[in-house]
C-alpha cells in the first residue's frame, strides 16, 4: 500500500512469548521476532505443538482470556499487544484476515453461505462508511448490491455454479468448497495480510492442490502479504517464497525457500526437508526421520 | 521382492484372504428434492492374496473407507459378496465372525477418536485379547502386562506408556498405540484407513517406517487406504483407484503409477505435493 | 481443572443442606414434634432461633429435620431415575431399530405424566399417600429425562471410532456398552443427576404441601408451608424459613449441575 512508508514493515513481531495456563508454565512461544513487509509471503513451518498456531492467534488477538502474551506485535507501526477487542475487530476481517484449518467449524451451520459472505461484506462496508465518511452510499445501497458482490467473491476463488453455492448451507458443500468460500471471505475486503493456519490439512491431496493454486492466485490478485502456517514443507513451498522454521516455541531458521531447502543450516530443518521428500526414497525403504538429523533438546523423539 | 497382485495365476495356488465380488453399498440421502439413492460403493470386485500390500486410493467420497468397513463387517453391504479365506461372511451375525475378527485388524485415521479417552493405554491395547469371540478362536496371547510391554516395544514405545491416558500422548504416539492394539491378537491382515493422514509430515515418516517394518517382519497382508498416492506408492505393491464408489483402475503399483490408464489416476498423481523451489 | 463459580456456590449450598441433615441426626435444639401451646407463634429470638409455629413447634428444629426428607427424596428419585433410565437409554442407543423406538415412545408416555399426577395415582392405588409413594412417583417421573440424556450421549459415543475399533477387535455389544459407553457418558449422567435432584426436592415439597407425602408428624419443608398457610399474613415468619430452605436446596443442586457441566464437558472434548 502506497500510504505506508517503506521503513515501517506491515507486521513487526518482537520478543513475543505466549504462555498458556498459569504464569511460570512452559511457554508455547518463546521470545520470537520477525518482520513481514507488504506483499511478502512467509511460510511458518513446524510440528504440532511447536507454537506456530499460538503465534498466529497472538497476532490476530484471538487467544482466549487467561493466556499470557508478552512482547510486541506492531501493525504498520502500531502496537497490537494489549489492544482492546473493539479496536482489534476493526482490523480483523478487514486489513488482516485469517483462514482456519477446519472450514466446517468456521462457518455458521444455520446460515446459507451467501448470507454469511454478505454479512461480512456489509459489516465492514457499513463500518468503513461510518468511519471514514467517504463512501457516498448508505447501508441500503450496499445491501442491494450485496448479491452481486457475493457471487463475485465466490467466482473469484474459482468456485463453480456460484448461484447454487451461495444458496447452500455449509454442510451441503464439500470440504474443499467450504475452504474456498472462507478464502474468498478472507480476500474480499482486499486485506493487507492473510494468515493461513493449516488451511489444507483437512483436505484430500487433489483438493489441496486446487485450493493452494486458487489461494496463490487470489493472494496475487489482491497483492496481500501472507503468513502461511503448515507442518508440510511441500505445501508451504507452493505458496510462499520465504520460510521460517519453528521448533519448541522458537524460530530456529529463516530465509528464502531456496536457501532453507537447498542448504538448511539447522539440523532440525535438515530433518524436516528430508521427511518431506517421500518420493526421493525408493518404495519400501526406510524413510528418513527427524531423529536421524537432530536428537532434539529433550531427546527429540515424538514417538 | 516378488510382485504380487490380483492376477488369476495366484488364485489357484493359494487361498485368498479376501475375495470380493460386485460389492455395493447405497443409502438414501434425504435432500431438498426428496430421496435420492447414493452409491457409496458401486460394484467393486477385488481379490487380496496373503502377503499382498494393496493400496486403496481415492478422494473423499470415493467410497474407499466404506469399502474397507464392509470388508471388516462393520457395515453391511447392500449388494455383492465378501468371502474371507473361503468363508462367505456377507451378512453373517457378529457371533459367526470369529475367524474374520481374529485375523483381520484395523487402524483408523484419527487416533484422537479411535482411542477411548477414558481408558489407559494398557487396557486399550489389551482390548482384542479380552474379546470372547477372539478367545474362542484359540491361539490368542494372554492379556498380561508382559504382553502389553511387548506390544508397546513392537511399536517403539516405552512400557511406561501403558499407564497413561491417550490425551497425554502426542499424535504419533497415539497412532502407535492404535497400531499396537491392532497387532495384539497377531492378525494376518492389517487394514489401515488413512492411518497417517492426520499426522504431521515428520511424524508420518516414523509411522510409515513402523508399518513397513511390522508388515515385513510379521509377514502381514496390508490393506492401506489413503487419499495420497505417494504414500501408497511407498508402502504398497498393488493399488486400487476408486472414484465415486467405483474401482476405476487396479494393478501393480509400478504399472499404475508409471502408466496410468484412467484420467483420475493421473489427477491423483499430479496432486501429490512436491517441494517446489521458486526460480529466483 | 477449570474453576467455576456455579460449581463453588452450588457445592456450598448443597453442603449447607447436607450439613443440616447430618446435624439433625445427632442433635436438635428442640423435639420437632413437641407441642408447646404456651410458646405459640413466638418471634425469632432465643431460645427459638426462627420462632415457633401455630402449635408452638420450634421452626429451626423442624427446618433442620426437614432436610432429611428433602435429601431422601432426592436420593431415591435420582437412584430410581438413573438405575432405570441410564440402562434403557444406553440400550435404546445401542440397539436402535424397533426396540430403540419402543423405549423412546415409552419414555415420552411417562414424560407426559407429571410427578404430581403419578403420585396421586399411586396414592390412590395404595389407599393413601406416604413418603414412599411420593418418592417412587418422583423417581418414575424422572426416568424419561435420564433415558433421553443417556441415549443422546450414548449415540455420540457410539459414533466414535473407538467403538468401531472395539467391534473390529471382536468386542461384544454388551461389553462395549459397559467399558466404553458408560464411562464416557458418566459425566453427563452426573450433571443430570444433580439437576434431577433439585427437581425432586421441589416435587417432594409440592407433594407434602398437598398432603400426599410426609404425614404431619414428619418434619418436611413442603408440609411446613402448608401448616403456615393460615398465618401467611399475620406471621409470614412461618412460611419464610421452610421456603428459604427449599430455595437454597433447589438452587444449590441446579448450580452444582451447571458447574459440573462447565467443568466436566471440556474433558469430554479433547484435552490438548
Amino acid at each position: 500500500m502506497s500510504d505506508v512508508p517503506e521503513a515501517v514493515p506491515l507486521l513487526a513481531v518482537d520478543g513475543l512469548s505466549v504462555t498458556f495456563g498459569r504464569a511460570g508454565a512452559s511457554p508455547a512461544v518463546r521470545d520470537i521476532a520477525f518482520t513481514l513487509s507488504s506483499g511478502e509471503r512467509w511460510g511458518l513451518i513446524g510440528e504440532s505443538g511447536s507454537g506456530k498456531s499460538a503465534t498466529a492467534l497472538a497476532i490476530m488477538g484471538l487467544l482466549p482470556e487467561g493466556v499470557h502474551v508478552h512482547g510486541s506485535v506492531r501493525w504498520r507501526g502500531g502496537e497490537l499487544v494489549g489492544l482492546g477487542d473493539a479496536a482489534y475487530s476493526r482490523l480483523r476481517g478487514d486489513a488482516m484476515t485469517m483462514v482456519f484449518q477446519e472450514p466446517m467449524t468456521a462457518l455458521d451451520p444455520t446460515m446459507t453461505v451467501g448470507r454469511q459472505v454478505a454479512e461480512v461484506l456489509r459489516l465492514h462496508y457499513v463500518r468503513r462508511a461510518a468511519d471514514a465518511q467517504r463512501y457516498g452510499v448508505g447501508p441500503e445501497r450496499i445491501r442491494g448490491h450485496a448479491r452481486e458482490r457475493v457471487l463475485g467473491v465466490l467466482a473469484e476463488v474459482g468456485l463453480p455454479d456460484v448461484e447454487r453455492i451461495a444458496d447452500s448451507f455449509p454442510h451441503q458443500l464439500s470440504g474443499g468448497q467450504r475452504q474456498l468460500v472462507l478464502i474468498g471471505m478472507a480476500l474480499m475486503n482486499s486485506p493487507l495480510l492473510v494468515i493461513c493456519d493449516e488451511p489444507t490439512t483437512a483436505l484430500d491431496v487433489t483438493v489441496q492442490a486446487t485450493v493452494l493454486r486458487l489461494l496463490d492466485a487470489g493472494l496475487s490478485a489482491v497483492g496481500a502479504a501472507c503468513l502461511f502456517i503448515s507442518h508440510d514443507l511441500a505445501v508451504v513451498s507452493q505458496v510462499c517464497s520465504q520460510v521460517m522454521v519453528m521448533y519448541q516455541g522458537r524460530i530456529v531458521e529463516r530465509g528464502s525457500l531456496a536457501q532453507v531447502l537447498g542448504a538448511p543450516a539447522h539440523p532440525y530443518t535438515r530433518g524436516l526437508v528430508a521427511t518431506a521428500a517421500i518420493d526421493a526414497v525408493p518404495p519400501g525403504e526406510r524413510l528418513p526421520v527427524i531423529g536421524d538429523f537432530w536428537a532434539g533438546e529433550d531427546g527429540g523423539r515424538d514417538g | 521382492m516378488a510382485e504380487r497382485h490380483t492376477g488369476p495365476s495366484d488364485r489357484g495356488s493359494v487361498v485368498p484372504e479376501f475375495e470380493v465380488t460386485g460389492l455395493s453399498r447405497s443409502f438414501e440421502r434425504r435432500g431438498g428434492r426428496g430421496r435420492e439413492p447414493v452409491h457409496a460403493v458401486d460394484d467393486v470386485t477385488l481379490t487380496v492374496v496373503p502377503g499382498q500390500r494393496l493400496g486403496i486410493v481415492g478422494g473423499s467420497g470415493s467410497g474407499k473407507s466404506t469399502l474397507v468397513r464392509m470388508l471388516l463387517a462393520l457395515l453391511p453391504p447392500t449388494g455383492g459378496r465378501i468371502v474371507f479365506r473361503g468363508l462367505d461372511i456377507t451378512g453373517l451375525p457378529e457371533r459367526d465372525l470369529g475367524t474374520l475378527r481374529r485375523h483381520v485388524q484395523m487402524v483408523f485415521q484419527d487416533p484422537r477418536s479411535s482411542l477411548d479417552p477414558r481408558m489407559r493405554v494398557g487396557r486399550i491395547i489389551g482390548e482384542p485379547l479380552r474379546s470372547p469371540i477372539l478367545k474362542a478362536q484359540g491361539g490368542l496371547p494372554p492379556d498380561s502386562p508382559e504382553q502389553t510391554a511387548a506390544l508397546l516395544a513392537k511399536v517403539g514405545l516405552e512400557p511406561g506408556i501403558a499407564a497413561r491416558y491417550p490425551h497425554e500422548l502426542s499424535g504419533g504416539q497415539r497412532q502407535r498405540v492404535a497400531i499396537a492394539r491392532a497387532l495384539a491378537p497377531a492378525p494376518s491382515v492389517l487394514v489401515a484407513d488413512e492411518a497417517v493422514s492426520s499426522l504431521d509430515v515428520s511424524v508420518r515418516a516414523q509411522v510409515l517406517n513402523l508399518l513397513l517394518e511390522r508388515v515385513r517382519d510379521d509377514g502381514l497382508t496390508l490393506l492401506f487406504v489413503s487419499h495420497d498416492i505417494a504414500v501408497v506408492r511407498h508402502l504398497c505393491d498393488s493399488v486400487l483407484v476408486m472414484q465415486g464408489g467405483r474401482a476405476v483402475e487396479a494393478g501393480p503399483i509400478d504399472a499404475v503409477c508409471g502408466n496410468p490408464q484412467h484420467p483420475y489416476t493421473r489427477v491423483l498423481l499430479d496432486a501429490v505435493p512436491t517441494i517446489h523451489v521458486p526460480v529466483q | 481443572m477449570k474453576r467455576s463459580a456455579s460449581l463453588i456456590i452450588g457445592a456450598a449450598l448443597v453442603g449447607v443442606v447436607v450439613l443440616a441433615c447430618l446435624v439433625s441426626l445427632v442433635w436438635l435444639p428442640f423435639d420437632p414434634n413437641h407441642v408447646v401451646p404456651s410458646a405459640r407463634l413466638a418471634s425469632p429470638g432465643w431460645p427459638h432461633l426462627m420462632g415457633t409455629d401455630g402449635l408452638g413447634l420450634d421452626i429451626f428444629s423442624r427446618v433442620l429435620a426437614g432436610s432429611r426428607i428433602c435429601l431422601l427424596a432426592g436420593i431415591i428419585a435420582v437412584a430410581i431415575g438413573a438405575i432405570i433410565g441410564v440402562p434403557l437409554g444406553v440400550a435404546g442407543a445401542a440397539t436402535g431399530g424397533v426396540w430403540g423406538q419402543v423405549i423412546m415412545r415409552a419414555a415420552d408416555l411417562v414424560y407426559a405424566f407429571p410427578a404430581l399426577l403419578l403420585a396421586i395415582l399411586l396414592a390412590a392405588a395404595r389407599g393413601g399417600g406416604s413418603v414412599a409413594t411420593a418418592m417412587v412417583a418422583i423417581g418414575i417421573a424422572s426416568v424419561p429425562a435420564f433415558i433421553r440424556i443417556a441415549r443422546g450421549a450414548s449415540l455420540q459415543v457410539l459414533s466414535q471410532d473407538y467403538v468401531l475399533a472395539a467391534r473390529a477387535a471382536g468386542t461384544t455389544r454388551a461389553r462395549i456398552a459397559w467399558s466404553h459407553v458408560l464411562p464416557n457418558i458418566a459425566p453427563v449422567v452426573l450433571v443430570q443427576s444433580s439437576v434431577s435432584f433439585g427437581l425432586a426436592i421441589l416435587a417432594e415439597a409440592a407433594l407434602s404441601y398437598l398432603g400426599l407425602s410426609a404425614p404431619a408428624t414428619t418434619p418436611a419443608w413442603g408440609r411446613m408451608l402448608y401448616d403456615a398457610q393460615p398465618y401467611l399474613f399475620s406471621d409470614p415468619n412461618l412460611a419464610t424459613w421452610p421456603g428459604l430452605a427449599i430455595a437454597v436446596a433447589v438452587l444449590g443442586f441446579n448450580l452444582l449441575g451447571d458447574g459440573l457441566r462447565d467443568v466436566l464437558d471440556p474433558t469430554l472434548r479433547e484435552v490438548r
